[in-house]
């Protein structure tokens, strides 16, 4: 719809693209449900992970956790074979998601700056922290392993990667269900089962492949346990989302994360079934093997791409509800129908409030307030009191640490305040203004002198902002406005 | 310190644009298509406005919403204007920050939320983070950019540039508390002029972000001007997460435990 000149003749396409969304339902007179949206436009970024890299690393991670795991409990065991492909894909996994996520990065060689902070707030600054050891470790019992040098010591890794195994296969899930994309923010308590078992899978899928029939018992287990359980946590995942209004669950169904789900759900299927039925047969078990490996892989895929798609196809954030009067097409019951949630707010048209509130939507519903005297964006000044201005003063927000408790307590913690290091400045331009800023003249700095010979347009905030006001109220007087 | 937008007064000149543009030497935009283009003759624009960049993003950190929505009452003309300058919100509880794994993002001493870009390694996690899509990535410099609220003037105690290039005042920067009296003393004006659908957005501290330190008054619902309803931030649910990832990293280790168990009696 890009035009060059606007037609401000054709009234018909004035309007902005209200009705896109709208759709009637069979023997409904009313539309199911109205979008309204800036031209259409997704609210949210699309987020900015690379394809390949991102579900590879989701992966290979969880692949290589369940099989540090496998490798020590095969070590025990007396199962040799097995160590030493567990080993093997232990290390490889954990190299190959290193190198996926340094890719990954908009600046591969600021990669160490991921252990800049350790910040418990940000699953990323976590999982980094869970996959430096857990690549050193893995990668120590792996060499140890091809070269036979000091088997003890390769033990001794192996046992500290399987302490980081579990975690790293199940972080992922945190990772992309904290974000804002309803399509994995709202799947957080069905992602980490999924996750994890899609791990489980795979580790268990390499086991098949590598280890020789008389050790799989444990493996051929696993491969179909956790193929079970993984195809149960995509249904209960699906489920969840089902309920939801917006279509979140469209973003699993339909283009390729539903393409890569159909796949993911066939590949696991046979997979575990194969593993069971085959376990007698080296080739059987490696085929298995290789279906619940690569079923894993399809079911990262499937979640990553979900996510993609729920970012672009949300234009909007409000749903109306199906439920709606006939009336609701009327202007005035439209801009009723759009309060958004059953939350008390401002209703400037209380007899059109025979439109039921529309269902909550997924991300952006409004929580009960912490505090009972708070009322959501009512605009009344019920909680904004003295706390609230002492907490963004700053300096003074211990003191409100125990009414706010969690997130300020977290806040401080991730570096969330300002720490006078020197790497703290504006940006890298050799043309940077700041020097200009810190010119004196005779003793004053230039910006005082100029605020001086320019006074009124650099004044102090307070003072412009004062200026500002009377300016507004005078204009608004002096034109008779509805302002 | 933070903005109070009241779009009532914004007349769409896209003053602020321009000024953040030139002092943060902000590079070109690709337009709400991506065409890039710089040719005169083909503007990108979007829909029939006369909004030339779309939304925000790492190339543009002030952007002029151009509502063109139906009027209110039958015959109060063919159509509102509604235009308002978009920015960063500079969240109380700000999910970018929250999820950096780097520090790049910080809380400065103004209360507003910078990237570091010497620190900013470009992993991305800010993007999908932020509830209201205004943080991205520079594709050809790979850090991520927004809004700094002028943090290289106001350290200087200059007023940032979009503010002060606004000649309607419709941008005003001041400490939140003030900004919030001032806001709420408008909105009463507007109210009592019979303007019953002005509302204030992001102004109250007990919303899902803790209160934005951008907020604004708008002449429609937010979903009109691109902004969402009732953001929250991502990390409120974190704690659930982190336990449920716990339980799944515990039960995987049993789990193949047992398998090897099981194995041990056959």
């Amino acid at each position: 719809m890009t035009s060059g000149t606007p037609e401000p003749a054709d009234k018909s396409r004035v309007e902005p693209r209200r009705k896109r969304g709208r759709k009637r339902i069979k023997g409904s007179m009313v539309p199911e449900a109205e979008f309204t949206s800036y031209y259409g436009r997704p609210i949210l970024k699309r987020p900015t992970w690379k394809n390949p890299d991102i579900p590879v690393y989701l992966w290979a991670g969880g692949m290589a956790g369940t099989s540090s795991v496998l490798a020590v409990l095969a070590d025990t065991t007396g199962r040799p074979a097995l160590r030493r492909g567990a080993r093997l894909v232990a290390a490889g996994g954990a190299i190959v998601g290193t190198v996926a996520l340094i890719h990954d990065l908009g600046r591969p060689s600021r990669f160490l700056n991921m252990l800049r902070v350790v910040k418990p707030t940000s699953p990323l600054s976590v999982g980094s922290w869970i996959l430096a050891p857990y690549a050193g470790l893995a990668s120590a019992a792996a060499a140890s392993e091809i070269t036979g040098i000091a088997p003890r010591l390769g033990k001794q890794a192996g046992w500290g990667a399987a302490l980081f195994g579990p975690p790293l296969a199940s972080y992922t899930a945190v990772l992309v269900s904290d974000t804002a994309i309803p399509a994995w923010h709202e799947a957080r308590d069905e992602l980490p089962v999924l996750f994890v078992s899609s791990a489980a899978a795979a580790g268990a899928g390499a086991g098949l492949l590598l280890a020789a029939t008389p050790e799989n018992g444990p493996v051929v287990r696993l491969g179909a346990v956790a193929a079970g359980i993984e195809l149960a946590a995509g249904k209960a995942l699906e489920k969840r989302l089902d309920g939801l209004p917006g279509g979140v669950v469209d973003a699993y169904r339909t283009g390729k994360a539903g393409r890569w789900n159909r796949a993911a759900h066939v590949l696991t299927t046979l997979g575990g079934l194969g593993a069971l039925l085959a376990r007698r047969s080296r080739a059987g078990s490696a085929l298995a093997g290789l279906a619940l490996t690569a079923g894993s892989l399809a079911t990262r895929f499937a979640v990553f791409e979900a996510g993609i798609q729920s970012a672009a196809t949300r234009s909007t954030s409000s749903r109306r509800s199906a439920s709606g009067s006939p009336a609701a097409s009327a202007p005035t019951a439209r801009a009723a129908g759009w309060r958004r949630n059953a939350a008390p707010r401002r209703s400037p048209a209380p007899d059109t409030c025979s439109i039921a509130p529309p269902a909550p939507h997924p991300t952006n519903v409004i929580r009960p307030a912490r505090s009972a005297t708070s009322c959501p964006r009512t605009g009344l000044p019920l909680q904004h009191g003295p706390h609230h201005l002492a907490h963004r003063t700053g300096g003074a927000r211990s003191t409100t640490s125990a009414k706010r408790s969690w997130f300020d307590q977290r806040r401080t913690r991730a570096l969330g305040e300002l720490e006078p290091c020197p790497d703290v400045h504006v940006d890298h331009y050799s043309d940077d203004l700041e020097p200009f800023l810190l010119v004196e003249v005779g003793g004053h700095p230039l910006v005082d002198l100029l605020e001086i010979l320019t006074r009124g347009s650099v004044s102090s905030p307070g003072e412009r902002l004062g200026i500002a006001q009377s300016r507004l109220l005078r204009v608004a007087e002096q034109a008779g406005l509805p302002p | 310190m933070g903005f109070f937008t009241d779009t009532s007064v914004c007349i769409g000149c896209k003053a602020c644009e321009v000024a953040c543009k030139v002092w943060n030497q902000v590079p070109a935009d690709a337009g709400p298509t991506g065409s890039g283009t710089s040719d005169l003759a083909e503007l990108d624009l979007l829909g029939m406005s006369y909004d030339n960049t779309g939304d925000l993003g790492a190339n543009t950190w002030r952007h002029v919403a151009f509502v063109e929505a139906p009027p209110r009452t039958p015959g109060a003309g063919d159509v509102r204007w509604l235009m308002s300058s978009d920015v960063c919100k500079h969240c109380t509880h700000a999910a970018c920050l929250d999820v950096c794994p780097t520090g790049a993002l910080i809380r400065t001493e103004f209360e507003t939320v910078y990237v570091q870009p010497d620190v900013c390694n470009g992993c991305g996690y800010c993007v999908p983070a932020c509830p209201y899509g205004v943080i991205d990535v520079r594709p050809d410099d790979g850090r991520a950019f927004k809004c700094t609220l002028c943090y290289d003037r106001t350290k200087h105690g200059l007023t940032p540039a979009c503010a002060q290039a606004c000649p309607t005042e419709s941008i005003q920067y001041g400490p939140l508390d003030e900004l919030r009296e001032r806001a709420d003393r408008r909105l009463e004006q507007l109210k009592a002029a019979g303007v019953a659908e002005a509302q204030l957005y992001g102004r109250d501290p007990g919303d899902g972000v803790g209160g934005d330190g951008a907020f604004f008054l708008l002449l429609d619902e937010p979903e009109v001007y691109g902004l969402p309803p009732d953001p929250v931030v991502t990390t409120r649910d974190l704690p659930g997460m982190w336990k449920r990832a716990a339980a799944a990293a515990a039960g995987l280790a049993v789990a193949v435990a047992v398998a090897f168990v099981e194995g041990r009696r056959r």
